[in-house]
């Protein structure tokens, strides 16, 4: 049940840019004599869409007023997604709605221009979906906005990558235990998708050698659906119209990309910033247990430390180009020294979101580097240490203690919680790890 | 119904964050694995696109992270003609002397699908198996996590796995270890010595060149000739399916005559065999393909049928009759050879002390049995056909 209004309320944008709301009163003087019975709060949104639907392509005097209507509805739709993506991306990313806005808010309510909500009711079909349902599908798809978006770092897969990404064996996996298929529907999937692959894998191949693809990846052509049409009738004696491939096509798409969205939520996600579980198994029968490991080299380890993060720094000076290899040193310097967030650090180079600034350091990646110097270093230092180079769970062993060891003074800094990594409020003044780099980036700053 | 399911979703679940790990590749390098895969077959190109892919990535992330590892490409499958689109993954990858074997997986896999190749065989097997994430869309690659080889014997030895359809094995994604970083640890601070690898034994190149075609090609299913069935590995190799009656005319009488049809021809050949002390099954069907191999036109039956079991266990038997097209003969010193995974099982030349118009071959084994034709000219070149195997009925109908 929905909001009345929302079917006579145009959202549009001024020659500003701003948002407007705009109540068009034809379109609300239409609407209550077509629907008189229904109390304002609480439309039955489907029978309303189905009928403006109808009286769309069946009487031509009342087509205007049921699209207006029906396209206001699309506005207010587009405008809650773009403000659902601002809210779930948007400050990491360093985006807000405004930028989102001009992609697909682009109706101004008059006549004869090819806007999105025009597009979206093109194919709009009130028996599969609903007008929401639909509009914020074709929000999310949109090519252009989907651009952008991949800009700020945050991206939707296409269909069509994620036929290209899908094997007929995972396919007949997905189909046959998640979504219960005959094994003739099976079959024909199958080869649907392989009648895809051979025709479209081939074409995306020869545009990226001609580099005439921007990576985005577009619908088939109609060329391309009749040849796929062609292929299933010679292989498996299967007429489909080119229409209706495509329709499969992009409902095997869905039914795929919803079981990936399941299938991650079922294995917790791994993100870059997490601690992973250590896969080290105990060792029982090492000679040497941790603390006299450690305590052993505890006069060699300062100064392995701040060997191995002369070079991890250096090495990456020599990876990362200019300019960013000058942020790079001012953010590391800003974040462990200055304690900065890294929002703040992000305004303060110039760069656009969080994101940016933990993509920079990388610090996970930095941590790992520092740890695995260290341990060259140790080992060349001490040749009774050699030993434990020999075997590989060994080694581990030995790099998850000196993670600990280093975990303890960073931990709080680079901690388990993306919010926490943002803010270094915990952090350890007299930790060890930040004073021999603060030294250092000193040294060279 | 199945809406209901569609839509349970938040839908803003479907949006995916760039993650911190992702190496972006540039258009140019996009380009360069495309060109890698021109020179292969249609089917095998795409899967030598994403491997490229792959070894691209990997190499750029150890640029940014580890410069000082060594990594040297010049001896791996990808760029080898022979291996390129037969073994879907790069193998043979060196970084700091050890051996690498990088898999290409996409955004919807649970399982990494390592070639049998990169396993089975000592010549392709890797101290790391390396799964690289390629998103070939948003052109990024994502090195994901490894397995090391001790690793990876030690899970399969809890938990045996078989071969897929393809020849691979779909290795869970949970044997691999998630954090990339202890694959730098091990290239950096560990010795190759530390992980042991099967040694290559001497004067391989026959068995390796045998083995290779069994954990690489799919298998010719003879057991669908029984059922006038044609797989798609038979057709691409044109096998020419011969009428039931050929095998009822085995029995009868045939008059030799000059342009006999190739069932008639192999009438009088069974019959022949037969005489000298030869069974063929009750239900036998044949088949044969004509080709020519060096400027010789040649003609190979083959035979096949279900054979009474031993220890409970059905078997079928394959014959395999080699012989020269209408009005030419086999030259002197050509042999046919058959083999199994372990080795060679038999092997006939045409000597001179042996003049035959024909060489034939009869072998049986279990129903997972498969075995392998070479035929080998005097001058010693060598065609190996697709492997035959025997699975009547289809796994589930």
């Amino acid at each position: 049940m929905g909001n009345a209004s929302r079917y006579w309320t145009l959202a549009k944008l001024n020659s500003a840019g701003q948002l407007k709301r705009e109540e068009i009163a034809s379109a609300k003087a239409f609407f209550k004599q077509q629907f008189p019975d229904f109390n304002d709060r609480d439309v039955p949104d489907s029978l309303v869409q189905s009928r403006l639907m109808q009286l769309m392509s069946q009487n031509q005097d009342l087509v205007q007023l049921s699209q207006l209507c029906l396209r206001c509805f699309i506005s207010d739709q587009v405008q809650q997604v773009c403000i659902q993506l601002e809210a779930r991306f948007g400050e990491r990313h360093g985006f807000t709605r405004k930028d989102l806005f001009p992609f697909v808010l682009d109706d101004d309510g008059k006549r004869g221009y090819q806007s999105f909500a025009i597009a979206v009711l093109s194919n709009f079909d009130p028996a599969r979906s609903s007008l929401a349902t639909w509009t914020s599908r074709l929000v999310r798809h949109h090519r252009e906005l989907n651009a952008f978006l991949l800009e700020c770092g945050v991206y939707l897969l296409s269909d069509w990558a994620i036929l290209n990404d899908t094997t007929p064996r995972k396919l007949e996996q997905v189909f046959t235990e998640v979504y219960p298929r005959t094994s003739l529907e099976v079959c024909q999937a199958i080869a649907l998708l392989n009648s895809y692959h051979e025709i479209y894998r081939q074409k995306r191949l020869r545009q990226r050698l001609e580099g005439t693809t921007t990576g985005h990846c577009p619908p088939p052509t109609p060329d391309q659906l009749e040849a796929i049409s062609h292929r299933l009738r010679q292989k498996v004696d299967l007429t489909l119209a080119p229409e209706t491939v495509l329709t499969r096509l992009q409902s095997m798409a869905e039914r795929l990309r919803q079981h990936r969205i399941a299938a991650r939520r079922g294995t917790p996600e791994t993100e870059a910033l997490t601690t992973p579980d250590l896969m080290v198994t105990p060792d029982v029968t090492d000679e040497h247990d941790p603390d006299q490991f450690l305590q052993l080299y505890r006069q060699q380890f300062a100064d392995c430390l701040q060997r191995a993060l002369q070079r991890v720094v250096s090495d990456r000076l020599q990876t990362i180009k200019p300019p960013k290899n000058k942020h790079f040193v001012t953010a590391l310097q800003l974040f462990h020294c200055q304690k900065m967030s890294m929002t703040e650090i992000a305004t303060r180079i110039g760069l656009k979101a969080q994101f940016e600034v933990s993509r920079l350091l990388k610090l996970k990646e930095f941590r790992a580097d520092v740890r695995h110097w260290m341990l060259n270093y140790l080992r060349d230092g001490v040749a009774a240490l050699a030993k434990d180079f020999i075997d590989p769970n060994q080694l581990q062993t030995r790099d998850a203690q000196i993670e600990a060891a280093l975990n303890q003074q960073i931990e709080e800094v680079i901690g388990s919680d993306e919010k926490q990594a943002n803010t270094p409020k915990n952090f350890l003044v007299d930790s060890l790890f930040a004073r021999k780099l603060c030294e250092y980036l000193d040294g060279i700053g | 119904m199945s809406e209901s399911i569609m839509y349970s979703f938040d839908l803003l679940d479907e949006i995916e964050r760039v993650s911190d790990a992702a190496i972006a590749l540039s258009p140019d390098q996009m380009r360069q694995a495309a060109e890698l895969s021109r020179r292969l077959p249609d089917a095998e190109q795409w899967q030598t696109y994403l491997n490229a892919l792959a070894l691209i990535s990997f190499e750029e992330w150890l640029r940014g992270r580890a410069r000082e590892v060594v990594l040297n490409r010049a001896d791996c499958s990808l760029l080898h003609p022979s291996y390129a689109g037969t073994i879907p993954a790069v193998c043979n990858l060196n970084a700091n002397q050890f051996r690498l074997c990088l898999i290409a997986t996409g955004n919807l896999t649970d399982t990494v699908s390592v070639p049998r190749a990169a396993i089975e065989l000592p010549e392709f097997v890797a101290h790391f198996y390396v799964a690289v994430e390629i998103r070939e869309e948003q052109q990024q690659g994502i090195v994901q996590g490894f397995l090391r080889h001790d690793q990876l014997l030690a899970c399969q030895q809890s938990h045996p796995l078989s071969p897929d359809a393809d020849q691979t094995y779909s290795l869970p994604y949970d044997w691999f270890e998630q954090d990339p970083d202890r694959l730098l640890l091990h290239l950096r601070c560990l010795e190759p010595d530390a992980i042991p690898l099967p040694e290559i034994t001497r004067d391989r190149a026959t068995t390796l060149s045998n083995l290779f075609q069994f954990l690489t090609q799919r298998a010719v299913n003879t057991g669908l000739w029984l059922r006038e069935q044609w797989d798609e590995v038979a057709q691409e190799v044109a096998w020419v399916l011969l009428p039931p009656t050929a095998t009822s005319m085995m029995r009868s009488p045939v008059q030799s005559s000059f342009q006999r049809s190739p069932g008639e021809e192999f009438a009088a050949i069974v019959q022949q065999l037969e005489r000298s002390g030869l069974r063929l099954p009750a239900q036998a069907r044949g088949a044969y393909r004509d080709w020519i191999m060096a400027n010789i036109p040649l003609r190979l039956y083959a035979i096949v049928g279900e054979v009474p079991p031993t220890d409970q266990r059905p078997e079928w038997s394959l014959l395999l009759v080699l012989g020269a097209q209408p009005r030419t003969s086999l030259p002197q010193g050509i042999s046919l050879q058959v083999s199994d995974p372990t080795g060679i099982l038999v092997e006939r030349t045409l000597d001179s002390q042996t003049t035959a118009d024909y060489l034939f071959v009869q072998v049986s084994g279990t129903w997972d049995e498969k075995f392998l034709a070479s035929i080998t000219l005097p001058d010693g070149e060598r065609l190996t056909l697709p492997p035959f195997g025997f699975q009547p009925v289809r796994g589930g109908e």
